[in-house]
């Protein structure tokens, strides 16, 4: 009886679904409730799934039967944000120099940065190449996770600490860096924190908004270029 | 119908980036091939933006969900990354700030640049 109701409960793709769907649920709530970045949705799903299977101990592997189901969806998604792209792409003819010579010169900034500081502290090649495409959108980041052999469970860490930095701080680097143009703030949230960052940019002004996602698209295809080349050298 | 016709052509153009991906030896993901054609083919008019639409949108708004399943995969990765955290949360912080601020700089530096060039003129 109790072993049916096991396999019932735990061994179809509806466990990982609903548990998926139900903690990100929650965060959405508490993120709602509080009102602060640090507790983003995602960060609190994330959190949830893992202390689920620590305490009930459901292996990793029953919840991903269900979790694979929801992760297959990345490729499709990915694939229609080609779509508020070509939306922008009066923004993105009319101020083409700028766009692309900051979203560049930030990728590369930030690829040096990590490369610099990995080597200094020792960190091994799976974590490495799990961090390099850090700062992209996450569909782009796994892709290139998966395609260097890194380790996903960093990247998607990564990525999400990445735009909660720039969701949170936003404002105060606009000031302490002088980053006063709406373009030139939403290139840079975009570029640095994605989509994260650039949902909250949105909420500052609309323009700033616009340009976070142009730069999260640019920034990720960027990325796909100078990752494999920063891997080779590491 | 409509829904699913947008579907089809999203999932069409999956399947094609993954089978670029197979086929050309470069290290770019099948879904930044599907989204790169995506956005060529709306340039070029041969898809036009009504038939995507919808389902692009659907599919942008529940993304985050999607990012679950291998958030939680670290459960399965911690042991591996233990002795480095420290080291991690270091560059991610790190490079983000140095991300944020050269971007910002850069674009600033042009646009102001610019403005100042048409107002001389």
């Amino acid at each position: 009886m109790l072993e049916n109701l096991y396999s019932g409960l735990f061994g179809t793709a509806f466990f990982g679904i609903a548990l998926t769907l139900l903690a990100f649920k929650i965060g959405m709530v508490i993120n709602q409730k509080t009102k602060m970045v640090i507790f983003n949705p995602l960060l609190i799903a994330i959190i949830i799934v893992i202390a689920f299977l620590c305490i009930t101990g459901v292996s990793y592997e029953d919840y991903y039967v269900g979790g694979s189901m929801i992760r297959f969806l990345l490729t499709p998604a990915t694939i229609a944000l080609a779509v508020p792209l070509y939306r922008q792409m009066d923004v993105l003819k009319k101020n083409c120099k700028a766009i692309i010579c900051a979203i560049l010169s930030g990728s590369v900034a930030c690829a040096i940065t990590m490369f610099v500081m990995a080597k200094l502290l020792h960190i091994s090649d799976e974590v490495y190449f799990g961090l390099t495409s850090k700062s992209v959108t996450l569909a782009i980041a796994l892709g290139i996770t998966e395609e260097l052999g890194g380790i996903a469970g960093v990247t998607c860490v990564a990525v999400v600490v990445s735009g909660i930095i720039g969701a949170a701080f936003v404002t105060v680097f606009s000031k302490v860096f002088r980053i006063t143009n709406p373009i030139a703030l939403g290139l840079s949230v975009g570029t640095a924190s994605h989509a994260i960052g650039t949902s909250r940019a949105i909420q500052l002004d609309e323009l700033v908004g616009a340009m976070g996602s142009l730069a999260i698209v640019i920034a990720g295809v960027l990325t796909v270029v100078i990752a494999p080349i920063m891997a080779g050298l590491y | 119908m409509k829904y699913l016709m947008q579907f089809g052509i999203i999932i069409g153009l999956s399947l094609v980036g993954e089978v670029l991906n197979a086929v050309i030896p470069l290290p770019v993901p099948g879904s930044v091939w599907g989204m790169v054609l995506l956005f060529v083919l709306l340039c070029l008019k041969v898809i036009k933006l009504e038939q995507v639409e919808e389902a692009a949108d659907f599919l942008l708004a529940i993304m985050t969900v999607m990012f679950v399943p291998v958030g939680a995969s670290l459960i399965e990765s911690f042991p591996a990354i233990k002795g480095e955290i420290f080291g991690i949360f270091a560059i991610i912080i790190v490079s983000t700030v140095v991300c944020f601020f050269v971007t910002g700089r850069v674009a600033q530096g042009i646009i102001e640049r610019k403005e100042k060039k048409e107002k001389g003129e």
